[in-house]
C-alpha cells in the first residue's frame, strides 16, 4: 500500500511546504521567537503594523531585523481594526511596508470575544481582493459567511477554533467538520487552539493548516511547544490522509478470538 | 502652523510638503504614513502639502498574531 504524499498546500497559487504559520507576539523574548521559528519552520510568519513614538528613536528595529534574517513569507495583520475603512487603509499601509500583498483580514466585532464582524466582513473582503491583495479572512465557523468569503474571490478563508487567545480547542467541532465538507478552497484554523491535540484534530478533519500564536508563546517552553506544533500538524495530516476506522459503538476485540484457550460456550 | 504627529502637536512655521516634515522627523525605516486616516503611499511624499490641523501617523512593524 503505498504513502499519500503529504504534500505542502497552496495559497493563491503559491507553495508552500509547511502547514503551519505562526505569529510572533506574546514572546518572552526575541531570541525566543526566532528559536521558536527556526525549529517550526512554519510557512509564514504573522505581523502587525502600529505607531511609532513621539520620539522616533524608541522604536527598535530588532523585529524587522529579524524578519528580514527569517526570509519566511510575513502574512500582515489588520489587528485592532474595527472598521471596514480602517481595515482597508492599514492593508494598504502593510502592503507598503512589508512589500507583500499578503494580508490577514481582522476585522473585530465584539471587543470581549475578539469575535469577527461577520455582517462587513464579506464587503471588506471584496475591496481588499479588487485592490489586488491575497486576502486570508478570519471569520468564525459560519458556513454561509465562509462561502459568501469564497464567492467575492478569497481563494483561502480562515475560521476559528474559539476565541483569539483562550487556547480552548475547537469550541463547535460539529459546525467546523461540516464547513471542512462543504467548503473547498484552502482553509486554515485561526485562533483558539491551545494544544497540539488541538491541532492534529483540525488537520485529522481535513483543514490544510493551522494559524496560532499564543499557544507556542506563553507555553512554560515555547520552543518546545513549536517543535510540538509542527509535529502535531503534520501527524494530523498524515492521518487525515490515512483515513480514520469507522467509529464502532461497540467493543470489537482486536486479538483473534478463534484458538482462544480455556474457551467454552456458557 | 499646527499639525499632529502620531497624536502630538507639533508645530510648522508655513505649510511644508509631506517628504520635507519627515525629513525633520527622521522616523525608523520601515514607516508607512496616513494623513487624516488616509493612507499616503511613498510616491507621494512630495507633492503632498501638509494643512493646519492635518492629523499624520506614522506606523511601522510590529510582532502580531
Amino acid at each position: 500500500m503505498q504513502f499519500k504524499n503529504n504534500s505542502g498546500f497552496s495559497l493563491y497559487g503559491q507553495e508552500f511546504s509547511s502547514r503551519l504559520l505562526l505569529g510572533t507576539s506574546r514572546y518572552p523574548s526575541p531570541q525566543i521567537l526566532e528559536d521558536a521559528i527556526h525549529i517550526a519552520k512554519p510557512a509564514m510568519v504573522t505581523a502587525s503594523l502600529r505607531r511609532q513614538g513621539a520620539n522616533p528613536s524608541e522604536i527598535s528595529s530588532g523585529f524587522w531585523e529579524l524578519l528580514k534574517k527569517l526570509n519566511i513569507p510575513v502574512l500582515p495583520n489588520t489587528a485592532g481594526c474595527h472598521r471596514p475603512d480602517e481595515v482597508i487603509q492599514i492593508a494598504h499601509m502593510a502592503r507598503e511596508v512589508f512589500e507583500t500583498d499578503w494580508i490577514k483580514l481582522e476585522l473585530i466585532g465584539d471587543d470581549y470575544t475578539l469575535q469577527p464582524d461577520t455582517l462587513n466582513l464579506v464587503e471588506t473582503a471584496r475591496l481588499l481582493i479588487k485592490d489586488n491583495f491575497k486576502v486570508l479572512p478570519y471569520c468564525t465557523e459560519d458556513l454561509v459567511v465562509c462561502q459568501r468569503l469564497v464567492d467575492v474571490g478569497c481563494q483561502a478563508i480562515m475560521p476559528w477554533a474559539a476565541p483569539i487567545g483562550t487556547g480552548k480547542g475547537p469550541s463547535n467541532p460539529y459546525a467546523l467538520q461540516l464547513l471542512r465538507e462543504r467548503i473547498t478552497v484552502p482553509m486554515i484554523v485561526d485562533a483558539g487552539l491551545g494544544l497540539p491535540s488541538h491541532a492534529s484534530q483540525v488537520m485529522e478533519w481535513g483543514y490544510d493548516g493551522v494559524l496560532l500564536n499564543t499557544a507556542v508563546a506563553l507555553a512554560q517552553n515555547p520552543v518546545q511547544m513549536a517543535q510540538a506544533f509542527s509535529l502535531a500538524v503534520n501527524a494530523g495530516r498524515y492521518a487525515y490522509l490515512a483515513g480514520a476506522m469507522p467509529a464502532n459503538h461497540v467493543a470489537q476485540s482486536s486479538t483473534p478470538t478463534l484458538g482462544t484457550p480455556f474457551w467454552h460456550q456458557s | 502652523m499646527k499639525i499632529f504627529v502620531n497624536h502630538q502637536e507639533q508645530e510648522l512655521a508655513s505649510p511644508m510638503h509631506l517628504d520635507e516634515v519627515l525629513d525633520l522627523l527622521q522616523p525608523k525605516n520601515p514607516f508607512a504614513i496616513s494623513i487624516n486616516c488616509q493612507f499616503v503611499a511613498k510616491v507621494h511624499y512630495g507633492s503632498t502639502i501638509l494643512g493646519e490641523n492635518d492629523h499624520i501617523e506614522i506606523i511601522s512593524p510590529v510582532t502580531g498574531g
